[in-house]
């Protein structure tokens, strides 16, 4: 692997890892160990440097803030809000075809693991689990719409199920 | 390659085993003579541990999925339905390259197999004589950034005769014996697809696509500059194949010059003479 494709794989990891919920990120493969962690407080809105810790890293610009879309203001979190994200671009669909139900309903209580929707690019069917446990408070995209890459999907109110 | 004394000769774990030139894929077999469909029972044991390179491989699908819930159509000892296992821990937009690549493993192990003229409709259809040979279906599950698990379900029209598939189907589909006229060993094609899809994994798992996406391109049913018209996230645009992109999205050259990049979508006309 040279070194320009390194730089550039571990930068796309950092953008990654700054969309992701994750707070500290380790990864150990053909004898390259990296550790991110993100210096922001999770959901402050500031962009969080990722800071990779072995071995010392060439400089790279820190990643970018993922906007959300200006028409969505709402989505952002808090202690008690997540947001589900989409990992690709692709299509969004709430169901897994056109007569069924969809996966969940606003106001439904989801456990992590559950399925919410679907992200689908070139027949790659991504179901995209909660992450956490809680409340579907919305959806933040309409079924069939295109989805950015990291742009929030539904907006949970964390909490364990009743 | 020798064919099949019968159609109706299992496709067994012994059969694709003792035809594997394989390092992993395709060793560890789960084998059911009929199954709701594959890429279900292959998420669910890679959910449970299962590790890459583990198949699941069914004589019959009865509810074989294609996209959105369409159906495969799957009959006994037919085809070929199977789905691999992978756990290539690369970021998740990297995903649709190995739907293309399963899709290049396949139409190459039917031309070399087989002698079959099979190309590649954008993004990652198998077809001979402008119909559809092979289908190819991605399922990841999560939300990691990166793919932990993934799982390539691949159907495969093989001894299918005219009389096996409806209609309907028939005007779009096509199957090896309705080509070739002969019955096709479908444990040696399983086998070249593994060991050609095995071949060209390792570089995609490094982040060096460019092979693959040459091979793609020399495989692709319509040439550049062949005109079309494409249904992607921005609607529909007409204009000519100029190739796809690293991370497997079309490029098509609209009339004014511009390139528009179309992340994902499908080929909805296309002149194919």
């Amino acid at each position: 692997m040279g070194g320009g494709r390194l730089d550039s794989e571990i930068k796309e990891l950092m953008e990654y890892i700054e969309a992701s919920s994750f707070v500290e990120f380790e990864l150990e493969r053909e004898g390259l160990k990296i550790k991110l962690v993100k210096r922001a407080a999770v959901g402050n809105g500031q962009a969080g440097a990722a800071v990779p810790a072995v071995p010392a890293m060439p400089a790279t610009s820190p990643p970018q803030a993922l906007d959300a879309p200006a028409a969505r203001p709402a989505a952002v979190e808090s202690p008690d809000i997540h947001l589900v994200k989409s990992p690709i671009v692709g299509t969004f669909y709430r169901s897994s075809g056109p007569g069924s139900r969809p996966f969940v309903e606003i106001a439904e209580r989801v456990k992590k693991g559950q399925v919410l929707c679907i992200v689908e690019a070139m027949k790659l069917m991504n179901e995209i689990e909660s992450d956490c446990d809680g409340e579907i408070l919305e959806a933040l995209v309409a079924n069939g719409q295109p989805v950015e890459y990291g742009e929030p999907l539904f907006k949970i109110r964390k909490g364990a199920p009743a | 390659m020798s064919p099949d004394r019968s159609p109706e000769e299992p496709l067994a774990p012994a059969a694709l085993q003792s035809r594997l030139r394989t390092a992993v894929f395709g060793h560890r077999v789960f084998y059911y003579p009929t199954i709701g469909s594959t890429n279900d029972r292959a998420l669910d044991l890679a959910a449970a541990g299962e590790p890459e390179g583990a198949v699941v491989l069914a004589e019959e699908q009865t509810g074989g999925r294609g996209r959105r819930e369409r159906t495969w159509h799957s009959p006994a000892r037919l085809g070929i339905y199977v789905s691999l296992i992978l756990r290539p821990l690369v970021p998740a937009t990297r995903a649709p390259l190995f739907t293309l690549t399963a899709a290049v493993a396949t139409a190459e192990a039917l031309r070399e197999s087989l002698g079959l003229q099979a190309s590649i409709k954008w993004p990652n259809d198998v077809v001979v004589a402008r119909r559809k040979i092979a289908g190819i279906l991605g399922e990841t599950r999560g939300s990691d950034p990166l793919i932990r698990e993934m799982v390539l379900g691949v159907g495969i029209n093989v001894n299918h005769r005219r009389e096996d598939f409806s209609r309907e189907v028939l005007e779009r589909a096509t199957s090896v014996l309705i080509e070739t006229g002969a019955i096709a060993d479908r444990a040696s094609l399983l086998a070249a697809i593994l060991e050609g899809f095995e071949r060209r994994y390792a570089r995609l798992v490094r982040g060096q696509p460019a092979d693959l996406l040459r091979e793609w391109v020399s495989l692709s049913a319509l040439p550049r500059g062949r005109t079309v018209v494409v249904a992607g996230p921005s609607g529909r645009s007409e204009g000519s194949m100029d190739g796809v992109d690293e991370e497997g999205a079309l490029l098509l050259r609209l009339p004014d010059g511009r390139i528009l990049r179309v992340p994902f979508g499908e080929i909805v006309e296309s002149s194919w003479t």
